[in-house]
């Protein structure tokens, strides 16, 4: 009878740590799965970091360029910038839903906060594509056209493939300059709350 | 007692007669339910045994060797085109178009495709604009995207294909909708047989969820979308980079190009016929790429150390057009299929004798008998005509291209150029 019961105590014991053991192998599957998606999103923040301090610094961007309104007028950077403005920067190498995903972000911001304000500038796209853009989009803002596509600020950005935002002041200076993250818009946001302190 | 174990044994084997009968049923049957964004439950039915692997072998194909000084010489048109006509495509604020991804030809209609601004846009043959195909919307009969289009010139009605909702809708030429039909499995280009349907599947969505068409990369499919057989089935975890439309059609037939394959099959209702396969004088890109396992990295090194199709073509009744990269350069063939000539160049060999070859484009679409379509953006020709008008050069074009260029404005339409080729 004893033996009986021991044996139904040592069953219990094994049955039990079966089951804690089932635990625990769960446990550890979903720890890693999370941990695995954690370290993919530090790699993506390492790597925006990374791009952020690469292309940081004084730039300057020539005085003597024009830009293309969507009705084909020519404006200098200087009449375009003549007081702190932001700039969200395309290119038709870029993937439209990066593209898209940008404009709507700073549009959605707009929407908030009327008082903010932004120019695009894009490269290699056609003036009736960006008409049908602007159009089809609802975009509140002026768009612009490169006429000069070889200036290096420029074409040391396109190694990126992203659209990105920058600020450029009366003197034609660059800075600010950032890469907006497709899946999140905590950063974007406040990047525009920063922006808008600037009093630009 | 015997009686009661006989009927007991038989009872037994008839039962598993019926369980593995059963099995088998199930194991052979497969419902395919359809994937659309609407919701509806939707099934087609098919048997394993009734999908068939195309065979893809292209030894029989016929070979076309790449020279080796591909990219060293223009290619001289001059002598062999002629017909070249110029139609500028209305512009109006509902006929403007973004960029052009494709155009379609039929009963004396363009069908313009702009992919990036979901448009198709039909015109007639004097370029004048008669409607838009296919609404951007979230109601039954809206599309979200307009990633592919197909013609069915026998019926009469053009399609759309919208990986988006993931649906295909058709609409007769006028654009009134005739009706849907979702997927079953994911695809992103499809053109129309006779009484078939050829889908491309992109490299990205592999339908990993449906195992009848893993990875496979063209499905022949009957017109209720039945897998009727399957090819280029892609490896795991191998590269992913795609190449502009694979599936084209020309003169109602249907070309298939496995990208990274070097060649071209034409797709028919129960096989897949081996049409071209290029082969290089020097340095060309290894065959049947397609089927390693290789990183999308490795594939990238490949392609910057060989000459390579680039998967852009057009095959008419008499001519092949092809376009071959290698490290930053492109070169154009013309490849006669009759004599089996070649005409290639990096770029195109002008003369004062023929200024009209400065209109000359490569063809994006085959039109009415045996001519070519092509495309030229007005701000090209608009720069011509300040160009002129400024006097930095001469105009030497006819009168009938010079009156149409002289009205051209910088935010006009595209304007169509169609062509012919003598034989060479």
């Amino acid at each position: 009878m004893k033996y009986h019961k021991k044996h139904i105590v040592f069953r219990g014991f094994l049955l039990m740590m079966f089951v804690l053991g089932l635990m625990l192998f769960f446990l550890i599957r979903n720890k890693k799965e999370q941990s695995a998606q954690c370290s993919t999103e530090i790699e993506g923040l390492r790597s925006r970091v990374l791009l952020q301090s690469r292309y940081s610094g004084l730039i300057k961007i020539p005085e003597n360029n024009k830009l293309k309104t969507i009705e084909g007028d020519l404006h200098y950077f200087t009449t375009v910038f003549s007081k702190l403005n932001l700039v969200l920067y395309i290119n038709s190498n870029q993937c439209d839903s990066c593209i898209n995903d940008a404009i709507d972000k700073v549009e959605n911001y707009l929407k908030k906060h009327p008082e903010f304000k932004y120019v695009i500038i894009s490269k290699d796209f056609n003036l009736r594509e960006l008409k049908l853009m602007q159009t089809n989009r609802n975009i509140s803002t002026e768009i612009y056209s490169l006429t000069n596509t070889e200036l290096s600020f420029f074409n040391k950005m396109d190694e990126v493939q992203y659209p990105y935002y920058f600020t450029v002041n009366s003197n034609l200076e660059v800075s600010n300059i950032f890469f907006p993250i497709k899946s999140s818009s905590i950063l974007e946001v406040r990047y525009f709350e920063q922006l808008s302190r600037l009093k630009y | 007692m015997n009686n009661k174990k006989n009927l007991i044994k038989l009872s037994f084997f008839a039962f598993t007669l019926l369980f593995f009968n059963c099995a088998n049923e199930s194991k052979n049957n497969i419902s395919l339910k359809s994937i659309d964004s609407s919701g509806k439950n939707e099934k087609i039915e098919t048997k394993n045994e009734d999908v068939k692997l195309l065979n893809v072998n292209n030894v029989d194909a016929t070979k076309v060797i790449i020279p080796s000084d591909i990219f060293n010489s223009s290619m001289d048109l001059n002598d062999i085109i002629y017909d070249i006509e110029l139609t500028p495509l209305e512009t109006t604020s509902e006929s403007l178009i973004g960029r052009i991804h494709n155009i379609l030809y039929d009963s004396n209609f363009y069908f313009i495709h702009d992919k990036r601004n979901n448009k198709l846009l039909r015109f007639n043959e004097n370029g004048k604009f008669l409607n838009s195909i296919g609404a951007i919307g979230k109601g039954p009969q809206e599309l979200l995207s307009i990633r592919d289009v197909a013609i069915n010139a026998e019926k009469k009605f053009i399609s759309i294909l919208d990986s988006k909702s993931r649906k295909v809708s058709r609409y007769r030429y006028s654009g009134e909708f005739i009706d849907s039909k979702p997927f079953y499995y994911m695809v992103s280009e499809h053109e129309y047989g006779n009484n078939f349907l050829v889908f491309g599947a992109s490299i990205v969505q592999k339908n990993e969820n449906i195992p009848l068409v893993e990875s496979y990369r063209l499905i022949v499919a009957d017109t209720n979308y039945v897998p009727l057989g399957l090819a280029f089935k892609t490896p795991e975890n191998s590269f992913v980079y795609a190449t502009t439309r694979p599936l084209r059609k020309f003169n109602n037939s249907i070309y298939y190009h496995q990208p990274f394959s070097n060649g071209i099959w034409k797709a028919e209702y129960s096989n897949l016929i081996p049409l071209i396969k290029f082969e290089f004088e020097k340095n060309g890109f290894p065959n049947e790429v397609w089927k390693q396992q290789i990183s999308t990295k490795e594939l990238r090194s490949l392609k910057d150390k060989h000459v390579h199709f680039s998967g852009d073509f057009l095959i008419s009744d008499n001519f092949g057009f092809f376009k071959f990269y290698s490290s930053g350069k492109v070169s154009s063939i013309i490849l006669n299929l009759e004599s089996q000539n070649l005409m290639y160049g990096r770029g195109l060999k002008y003369t004062n004798d023929n200024p009209s070859m400065m209109l000359y484009r490569e063809p994006i679409g085959a039109g009415e008998n045996n001519s070519f379509v092509a495309k030229i953006d007005a701000i090209e020709l608009f720069h011509y005509r300040q160009a002129v008008e400024d006097g930095t050069f001469k105009n030497g074009l006819k009168s009938e291209y010079w009156e149409i260029i002289k009205n051209i404005k910088e935010t006009d339409n595209p304007l169509i150029v169609t062509y012919k080729l003598k034989d060479f």
